[in-house]
């Protein structure tokens, strides 16, 4: 059989794969699906028109002006190097995103067994597996890139050799890339058990993702003493430092030039840079595959993390005193189900990952409020600011400890996925379960709000009283949002998760979550913090306006925290046979 | 037998996925002090049943009684009394295996002291304390077989549900098991197992299910399976003249 038509088969294999899941998917899924090919197309689209016209506008004799200020030279050179940023901006991102979809592709996806073992070429099943996994992101960069290019090219009615080479230069960049990140991959985890790779790369990444989100709120905070005009010289440096990429000897440049070259008119500098870049991303390619394929089985047995290396500690220990005390009050299969998930949280970098960024987000927060309390302008300001600045930490408190709740108590269930049977079959009443599944989501998120909260506390040197008050607010309202959510994780638990983010059945359950606990919390803190405040501006005494605003959000929150787990905790034994 | 000392009991039990028939009107017993071994070609509804005496699977239609105690109705004490091993040992994967065996004693309400006495005897007898104190992610199939056997002998249940539990596992560790089995059988417990291997059915078990396409096809002990299927020496015979398999001129005809 031929490389290529061995190549045919086993996407072809895939796409019937892939099939099968939509024809058996349910309409809503098809629906989301259709919507977002049309999204994509729009999102091309609207990107194709975008460039185009806003490349021609630069066109325009005036336009240049607000170039020189950048401090970039001419408009032009810059434009004609649009290209070349391009290229060699997908081949890094290729390169970076390619990483975490190849190492799953090919040490943690259960086929490549059956696969190697079966008479294909190993080549030809290397091959379909890379293809596979950068198809997906090609296609979600293609749909920007292109029409970026391609308005280029409309804007400045280039060569009509353009529009194909654009295309073809970009499917070669992200083979090459493809093929080094599957050579990186390899050798990684020729020293690194691949199942502990993917976990440290997930966490890195989801924390990296979340410093990015955050990175506006950490530079406003950070960088409110800059001024402002800076921002003009660092764009220059930014556009002087893509020009950087575009110099001759750095083959990421090459079929960007080449681009440059034709559009210019200088024909053989066009071909030698285009024959080039494409031997060049060809060759690697080949040459990254040949090597991958040879570190491949040396790399395979290192799927598992090494046997027999413990934890130190835990052999260090004598094993009689190992064990945390049982508590009293709560029964021994609640308190071991407990211990059980913390443990298994803290160990998964993947779930950690998800836990760290509520923690750190609230980290962030409690900075810019500090800073914000210190560099307020103006004396009344400042005295209100004052005055009610620990209610304001509080909220700020709650919110931080909301994503938190939220991931514990949604995902409680979900999160033993196929081990599940081990507590189904356990002899526990459902509400024990629940019971067990709540204080899992609850002691955490209440400790670092009660932390937070204290710190605040401390820091702003606010009175006792107000402390512990606030104290009780935080514990309430953590209390409701996490029986509220743990009822939507209940309702919304799926065990046949291989990736922690698919582990809620529809996406549907986490947004109405997100809405549902949005209500809750304003509710509560309107009862909890709004109502003694509104009875202190009336005149009234504190201690009245605290005890009306404890009466009805404690009760408010003490029933959202019970009632809803209640109500579905039925369901809990039939976790996993649903339509069975 | 007296219908008392049946430790489990099922009643016209059925179970349908979606509209697929997976198992139909079951009705059987397993007594204290027994071996019953259940045998079925793949597909025929052995672990469906077997997930529904756990308190795994809801039935469609039927009863399954453990210990007198309906499982749907009373499931906490039917299951107090049960020990399984499944067909897959999915466990805890960043738990080590005493780590394991500690949760499942505390599942089971054990008292403290006792729960680590049991892990660490269990871990012991099944040539575990070696790894005991690694991660379960890194432990072979066999390895993970055998935690889950020691996990579901932890609180020494009174009814034992075994799912092929001996599949994957080295010689020793599978004479091993029998050899507990046996003794178990001996205390009283009932030992209801599921398995492909005649000869451990054959030799180990005091009586036999067969079960084709999700209906009991035959029931009883060796002699009186004999018996039934008039000539028939071994138990291999037995099951293929039962359920039926494939003719010769089949075999003959893809081998060609
Ligand atoms: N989750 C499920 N959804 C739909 N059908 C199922 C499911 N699980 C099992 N079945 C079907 O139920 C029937 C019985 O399956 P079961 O797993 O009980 O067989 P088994 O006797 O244990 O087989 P084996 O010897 O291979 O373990 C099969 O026809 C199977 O296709
Ligand atoms: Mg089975």
């Amino acid at each position: 059989m031929t490389l290529s038509r061995a190549v045919w088969k086993l996407l072809r294999a895939q796409w019937w794969i892939w099939l099968n899941n939509f024809r058996r998917a349910r309409g809503r899924t098809r629906f989301a699906y259709a919507i977002s090919v049309v999204f994509l197309l729009g999102v091309a689209m609207g990107g194709f028109a975008l460039s185009w016209a806003l490349l021609s506008a630069l066109r325009h004799p005036r336009a240049p002006a607000g170039f020189e200020v950048a401090g970039s030279g001419s408009p032009a050179a810059l434009i004609e190097s649009i290209p070349v940023w391009t290229l060699s901006g997908v081949f890094l991102v290729t390169c970076v995103f390619s990483f975490q979809v190849l190492l799953q592709a090919l040490y943690l996806s259960g086929d490549m067994d059956l696969l190697l073992s079966s008479p294909l070429p190993a080549r030809a099943v290397f091959v379909a597996k890379l293809l596979q996994a950068i198809l997906p992101n090609f296609v979600l960069f293609s749909a920007f890139t292109l029409p970026l290019l391609w308005g280029l090219g409309a804007a400045y009615e280039y060569n009509a050799l353009y529009y194909p080479l654009v295309l073809l230069l970009l499917v070669l960049q992200t083979l090459a890339a493809a093929g080094l990140s599957a050579l990186v991959v390899m050798v990684v985890v020729r020293v690194f058990p691949a199942r502990r790779v993917f976990e440290v790369i997930s966490f890195l990444g989801a924390m990296i993702g979340m410093l990015c989100v955050q990175w506006y709120n950490l530079s406003y905070s950070f960088g409110r003493d800059v001024d402002s005009d800076a921002a003009v010289p660092a764009l220059g440096q930014i556009v002087s430092g893509l020009n950087c990429l575009s110099v001759f000897w750095s083959p990421l440049a090459w079929p960007g030039l080449g681009l440059r070259a034709l559009v210019r008119g200088e024909w053989l500098l066009a071909l030698a840079y285009l024959v080039l870049s494409a031997g060049l991303a060809a060759g690697v390619f080949v040459l990254s595959l040949s090597a991958a394929e040879r570190l491949y089985y040396s790399g395979w047995f290192k799927v598992r993390s090494a046997p027999g290396r413990k934890s130190k500690r835990a052999a260090a220990r004598p094993t009689e005193k190992e064990r945390v005390g049982r508590l009293p009050f709560l029964p021994p299969p609640v308190w071991g189900i407990v211990l059980k998930d913390f443990r298994v949280l803290r160990r998964d970098l993947r779930n950690l990952s998800q836990l760290l960024s509520p923690i750190i987000f609230a980290l962030i927060y409690v900075v810019m409020v500090l800073r914000g309390g210190r560099s307020s302008t103006g004396e009344q300001a400042m005295a209100v600011f004052q005055e009610y600045s620990f209610y304001f930490a509080v909220l700020i408190a709650l919110f931080a400890c909301w994503g938190l709740t939220m991931r514990l108590a949604m995902m409680g269930f979900s999160q033993e996925g196929r081990n599940y049977w081990i507590v189904k079959s356990a002899p526990l009443r459902p509400e024990q379960l629940a019971l067990a599944k709540w204080l899992v989501a609850f002691l955490p998120s209440v400790a670092i709000g009660a932390v937070l909260v204290a710190a605040l506390a401390v820091m702003q040197g606010v009175a006792l009283g107000d402390v512990l008050y606030g104290l009780l607010a935080v514990v309430m309202i953590v209390a409701g949002n996490t029986g509220l959510n743990l009822a939507f994780g209940i309702t919304g638990a799926r065990l046949d998760w291989t990736d922690p983010r698919q582990m809620m059945s529809t996406q549907g359950v986490g947004c109405l979550a997100s809405l549902v606990g949005m209500a809750f919390q304003g509710v509560s803190m309107a009862l909890f913090l709004g109502l003694p405040l509104a009875v202190h501006l009336l005149g009234g005494p504190v201690l009245i306006g605290r005890l009306a605003g404890f009466i009805t959000g404690g009760t408010f929150c003490a029933g959202v925290a019970v009632l809803p787990p209640l109500l579905v905790h039925q369901r809990i034994l039939l976790i996993g046979e649903e339509g069975l | 037998m007296d219908e008392d000392r049946a430790l489990i009991r099922t009643v016209d039990l059925t179970k349908y996925y979606g509209r697929h028939r997976a198992v139909e009107g079951l009705n059987f017993a397993v007594y204290g002090g027994e071996i019953f071994g259940f045998l079925g070609p793949n597909g025929a509804g052995k672990t469906t049943t077997m997930k529904m005496i756990v308190g795994l699977l809801r039935p469609t239609r039927g009863q399954a009684f453990v210990a007198g105690h309906d499982v749907v109705r009373e499931p906490v004490a039917a299951k107090s009394v049960i020990g399984y091993v499944p067909e897959e040992p999915h466990l805890y994967a960043k738990l080590s295996g005493r780590e394991f065996l500690r949760f499942v004693g505390d599942l089971y309400n054990m008292p403290a002291d006792q729960v680590n006495r049991r892990a660490d005897e269990l871990l012991r007898l099944f040539d575990l304390d070696e790894a005991a104190d690694s991660l379960i992610d890194s432990y072979s199939h066999g390895m993970r077989q055998k935690t889950a056997v020691a996990a579901a002998l932890m609180h020494d249940p009174r009814v034992l549900v075994l799912d092929e539990p001996t599949a994957g596992l080295d010689p020793r560790s599978a004479r091993l098991i029998k050899d507990i089995l046996r003794q178990m059988a001996g205390r009283g417990t009932a030992v209801f197992l599921s398995t492909h291997i005649m000869e451990i059915a054959e030799r180990m078990c005091d009586r036999i299910g067969i079960i084709n396409a999700g209906q009991l096809v035959a029931i009883g002990t060796m002699e009186e399976l004999r018996a039934m299927s008039a000539g028939q020496a071994s138990l291999e015979d037995i099951f293929l003249s039962l359920t039926g398999g494939p003719e010769y001129a089949e075999i003959a005809e893809v081998l060609r």
